[in-house]
């Protein structure tokens, strides 16, 4: 991680060997740890008293979930050093980071929406959790969406860093805010997906995948990373670079 | 030295000597009220909005009597957020008003006065169009919505949607797509003042909205969001 | 066990979207590596990362 943060190429040249490195770790890491956690999930974890089977997907929604927040701390990081640096990568950072914060939080809704339908019976409920994750890839849609509407490539990274920024420090006040209004209108049945306290074998699988999912993460940013480098790179062919 | 007109910047070295801030707030603001016409025209428009998404929600939704408390703070919020959205689209509209922006910027003004005034500016226009709002809601309505409460809320409330729309106005202005692109921009983030808005709304009237302090919640936000919103105002601008 | 195809779905979904992003990343790769191709590289480059 501390490799792509502050890589020793000054230019914003093609990534080269370190990201690639990276990436590649990463990936290697992740399919480890993915193929393990996977063995821990379906035959390691025992199953659930109430719920039955389904409760297992609670071992891919919430490594799920921590990765989004992850990503878009992320996003947070890069949008802040690119506002007070301005130096690309930083943008290349965020915005890579968002799109992929984008695709795990639309899993984050989907696993989760598959969970509420199996456990509650209903495609959509608005429980606190799933309304924040809602919120919270609305706010990172509008992210992509900005930086897709704004023409200049400075601009874009200029004002999507600000949202960037923006967004992230609302998270915890849109959690605050709808969990108290959740608790206007309590669920029905309230299951609690965890019970009381996670037994330890239930604990270390869902560690275990969330190592895996955070190495996914990492996989997939690196990925993205690079793509987004090589991107800036023949922006700056085309027309000449002024600068950093 | 020569006097330095406080009004108008003048393109000497930046040796001249500044007016103090509250007075290059005051003049900036004047600025932006500055057309009286055009305040008019903003809150005029906006009212009107208000009145006629009021009317549609009389013939959405049933409003007897017992329903009518229930269902007016959602109502009446619903009204806002969208004159709220309108108004904050009007403010940056005018290519006058970019020519004078640009203008701005070759002066040695804080960037935060220049987000601080334009948040006034436009505050005016809303908290105006807001508590007409309310008093015409409270008659479509028949309840007595211009109570102190009511009031400090939608002031809290605006002020919420205000900070950060001032912010995000800006950047939408500039782009290809601006009417939609500020609501997409906007209202996910401000979720935690609609959801306290109308609870405190809620709460005031004599519902049940549970004892969570909305309008603490509030004051946090717009704290928060205020500060936040003047420091990166200068991002938004700078070309 | 009634619920069993509600988790495999969960899962296959979620596979699906992962893989179906890696084929987006894939495409983009793509067509970077065309762009780069139809310029004349003023100056030597590493490949693309990926």
């Amino acid at each position: 991680m501390a490799q792509t943060l502050s890589r020793p190429t000054a230019s914003a040249r093609a990534p080269g060997g370190g990201l690639a490195l990276f990436t590649t770790l990463a990936g290697a890491a992740g399919a480890v740890t993915m193929t393990l956690a996977l063995y821990g999930i379906f035959v390691l974890a025992p199953t659930e008293r109430t719920q039955g089977v389904v409760q297992r997907v609670f071992y891919i929604h919430v490594p799920l979930a921590w990765t989004a927040y992850l990503a878009f701390g992320v996003v947070f990081v890069g949008s802040l050093l690119y506002l007070l640096r301005r130096r690309r990568r930083w943008d290349v950072l965020a915005r890579s980071s968002a799109e992929v914060g984008v695709v795990l939080t639309t899993l984050v809704i989907v696993s989760g929406s598959l969970w509420g339908k199996a456990v509650w019976g209903t495609w959509w409920t608005w429980d606190a959790r799933l309304t924040s994750t809602l919120v919270l890839w609305f706010i990172y849609v509008a992210y992509l969406m900005l930086r897709a509407y704004v023409g200049d490539p400075d601009r874009a990274a200029r004002y999507s860093a600000v949202l960037g920024i923006v967004g992230f420090l609302d998270i915890p006040i849109i959690h605050m805010s709808v969990i108290w209004w959740r608790t206007l209108h309590p669920e029905p049945v309230v299951l609690r997906s965890e019970g009381p306290a996670l037994p330890p074998e239930m604990l270390w699988v869902l560690l275990m995948s969330l190592v895996a999912m955070t190495c996914l993460y990492l996989s997939l940013l690196g990925l993205k990373l690079g793509i987004e480098t090589l991107r800036e790179d023949l922006r700056a062919r085309r027309s000449p670079p002024a600068g950093q | 030295m020569p006097p330095t007109p406080v009004q108008t910047p003048v393109s000497s070295p930046p040796t001249v000597r500044r007016p103090r801030p509250l007075v290059q707030l005051g003049a900036l603001i004047w600025k932006d009220l500055q057309t009286e016409r055009r305040t008019r025209e903003i809150v005029l428009t906006t009212a009107v909005f208000a009145a006629l998404a009021l009317l549609i929600f009389v013939f959405a939704f049933d409003l007897r009597v017992e329903n009518r408390r229930a269902v007016a703070p959602g109502m009446l919020w619903v009204t806002v957020t969208f004159a709220t959205l309108l108004a904050l689209g009007r403010t940056y509209a005018s290519e006058k008003d970019q020519g004078t922006l640009e203008y701005l910027l070759t002066t040695p003004v804080d960037r935060s006065l220049l987000y601080l005034a334009r948040l006034l500016a436009t505050l005016v226009f809303l908290l105006v169009a807001d508590v007409l709002t309310l008093g015409l809601a409270g008659l479509f309505f028949d309840l007595p919505l211009l109570t102190p409460g009511l009031l400090a809320t939608v002031f809290l409330g605006t002020l919420g949607f205000a900070s950060v729309g001032t912010l995000f106005a800006a950047m939408a202005a500039n782009t290809r797509a601006r009417e939609v692109l500020l609501p997409v921009l906007l209202l996910p983030v401000s979720v935690p003042v609609v959801i306290a808005s109308v609870q405190a709304t809620a709460a005031d009237l004599g519902g049940a909205a549970g004892d969570h302090p909305w309008l603490g919640l509030l004051l946090a936000f717009d704290g928060l969001f205020l500060g936040l919103s003047a420091l990166l105002f200068e991002h938004v601008l700078e070309d | 066990m009634q619920n069993f195809w509600y988790l495999f779905a969960a899962y296959t979904l979620v596979w699906l979207g992962l893989c179906g992003y890696l084929l987006y990343l894939a495409q983009e790769v793509r067509a970077l590596r065309r762009e780069l191709q139809s310029r004349p590289a003023p100056s030597a480059e590493d490949g693309p990362a990926a």
